[in-house]
């Protein structure tokens, strides 16, 4: 009878010091998930700082170059280029002023090199048989030259625009160097200058 | 002692055991984050993920925190020491930090072989179910030493047991309420009968421990 007892209270001992240390391990658990807690929160005000000071530093450092001109040619106000009226009708020659005007510069870029290319070889050949006594010949060869200016002052633009600056800058100078036909031979020596 | 970020102090382990013993809120706080700092520097590519990890983490940590709490590490003059299986304590030649990753490497033993899912009936794992405790320690007084042989029954006890029984008489929720938050395929009486088997069989282990040590 007392052997019972005294089973039943140390039963009953035993049962209600482990129901206190699960409570013990309990709250520590819930202290662990309370620093779990504080520490994803300071974490996050950490993060948030650092996102706050980033991009005040990013106002700071990278707006004056957003409100700098885009390229050489917004920064020297060149105007869009325009071809002469007579060979404003040239093959191709309006298909690339609508395309430079729809902002569709790769394509006005691609067509104008090869009008380009095009242009270069028949000055080529009318070289290869020169008549420079031929009035008839020499219209078309200082045409054809006007023409072949005008196409690499477009291009130089286009490229510009598309920010191929080393290529522009080589066209520059070939550009420059045929003075007889540089109409915006200002124009280049400033773009040049700013690109080198 | 280093100042970092202004108020936050560093704490040797001396430091962070005699204050676990007193129970202060700050070095509790101190040592769980920087114990945490350490083990994700150096325990990481072996888990599965993330809840793997952290379940590791704290397992190891409060196992650690109740050994310190408990008095199986303590300071004697001056000197961190480590409660032998005879009772009597020993210098200890390695820091906190390594105790902790000993602990969860043993808990991740423990994961991947899998014991860690609702095996009911596997209460203790048959490996840990020898005598805890030596009979011939000198323990500080009887109270202490129960808390102990009670703390270490628990470690041992199925994970999927600790958490019933801590829902049903810590927090005090109701059958109910537990199948819910362990959202597991189990009836009623499944859980009913889970729980009473955790309780019985814990309390069993308890109290063979209590004889082995001549306490209660």
């Amino acid at each position: 009878m007392i052997d019972n007892e005294n089973k039943t209270v140390r039963d009953d001992d035993a049962q209600k010091r482990i129901i206190e240390r699960l409570g013990e391990r309990g709250s520590k658990m819930e202290k662990m998930q309370r620093w779990e807690r504080a520490s994803r929160k300071s974490r996050i005000s950490l993060y948030t700082a650092i996102s706050v000071a980033a991009s005040l530093l990013l106002l700071v450092v990278i707006n004056p170059f957003a409100s700098r001109p885009a390229n050489a040619i917004e920064e020297l106000g060149i105007m869009q280029p325009a071809f002469s009226v007579h060979r404003g009708s040239a093959e191709g020659v309006a298909q690339v002023e609508d395309f430079i005007d729809a902002g569709e510069y790769y394509k006005a870029l691609d067509l104008v090199e090869d009008m380009l290319k095009s242009s270069e070889r028949s000055i080529k050949r009318a070289e290869k048989v020169a008549l420079y006594d031929d009035e008839e010949w020499l219209y078309e060869y200082k045409s054809e030259k006007l023409f072949n200016s005008e196409l690499r002052w477009t291009y130089i633009y286009l490229l510009i625009v598309l920010e191929c600056e080393s290529t522009a800058v080589k066209h520059l100078k070939r550009y420059i160097g045929d003075t007889e036909f540089c109409e915006h031979q200002a124009e280049a020596e400033k773009l040049l200058k700013a690109l080198t | 002692m280093r100042v970092l970020w202004g108020t936050k102090r560093e704490y040797s382990d001396i430091e962070v055991v005699e204050g676990l013993q007193r129970r202060d809120a700050s070095v509790e706080e101190w040592f769980y984050d920087s114990s945490k700092k350490y083990f994700n520097k150096c325990f990481n590519e072996i888990f599965f993920d993330k809840d793997r990890k952290q379940e590791v983490f704290q397992t190891a940590f409060i196992k650690l925190w109740t050994e310190i709490e408990n008095k199986r590490i303590k300071v004697i003059d001056g000197c961190l020491c480590r409660q032998q299986r005879s009772g009597a304590y020993e210098p200890m030649n390695c820091n906190l930090t390594t105790f902790l990753m000993a602990f969860a490497r043993t808990e991740h033993r423990e994961l991947v072989r899998n014991v860690h899912d609702c095996y009911f009936e596997e209460v203790y794992d048959s490996a840990m179910h020898d005598s805890l405790f030596a009979v011939d320690g000198e323990y500080d007084n009887a109270d202490e030493l129960k808390n102990r042989i009670v703390d270490e029954c628990i470690m041992n006890m199925s994970p999927s047991c600790v958490e019933i029984l801590t829902m049903f008489y810590y927090k005090g929720m109701s059958l109910d309420e537990i199948l819910v938050a362990r959202n597991e395929n189990t009836s009623k009486d499944g859980l009913k009968a889970a729980k009473n088997k955790c309780m019985t069989t814990l309390k069993k282990r308890v109290l063979e421990e209590y004889n082995s040590c001549n306490v209660g």
